[in-house]
């Protein structure tokens, strides 16, 4: 079964209704019925979160985790060993710090396929599977 | 009012708060469909994500 890691800039799309929303739908909806798994970093949840925040306020955010909340994916901690596999992928790649997260997740799940807007992760597409969102 | 929102055991249901309200949902692709674009037509968030990851890309260039 394939497990989706959705990146913060997925998710934001999502929530936008920007370029790439609909697949995310597409995607959400297919976890819904058992076809697949979704995983978001705690980083790039707090991301989410924060963005929310910042832009919209406390109450946007609190509805927004809400919703995101019951659908039930699984939000993967934060770890040591985690933290010091995406320095790894930083220094290899030369990826954003908080990016290496979404990769160094979708590198540690079999199957996994990284969803994304952000096309900072271009330089892991030969180690993780990558779908890339439309542009704008 | 079970059978009319499609609510079986099992079924997720999304907690939310509306004003001084508690709104219950089930989770179905309905609610999928109504938070695709909770924010349409609002300032964007992914903009907001970008310029943070622009001064964050600027702050990290000199430390690793």
């Amino acid at each position: 079964m394939v497990t989706y890691v959705l990146d913060s800039s997925a998710v934001l799309r999502y929530l936008d209704d920007e370029a790439g929303a609909a697949r995310v739908a597409e995607i959400i909806k297919a976890y819904l019925s058992g076809h697949c798994q979704i995983i978001i970093s705690a980083l790039h949840w707090g991301e989410i979160a924060g963005i929310v925040h910042k832009v919209h306020g406390r109450a946007a955010m609190d509805l927004a985790l809400s919703r995101l909340n019951a659908f039930g994916f699984e939000i993967v901690s934060v770890n040591g060993d985690r933290a010091v596999r995406s320095a790894l992928v930083k220094l290899k790649k030369s990826i954003p710090y908080d990016d290496c997260f979404a990769v160094e997740l979708a590198s540690d799940v079999p199957d996994a396929v990284l969803v994304t807007a952000d096309f900072d992760f271009k330089p892991a597409h030969r180690d993780v599977n990558i779908e890339f969102l439309p542009v704008k | 009012m079970r059978e009319s929102l499609g609510i079986a055991p099992g079924t997720r249901i999304s907690v939310t708060q509306e004003g001084t309200r508690i709104v219950l949902e089930p989770v179905s692709e309905e609610l999928v469909n109504k938070t695709r674009g909770l924010f349409k037509g609002k300032p964007s968030l992914t903009a907001e994500l970008k310029r943070q990851r622009v001064r964050q890309s600027k702050d990290n260039k000199d430390k690793w």
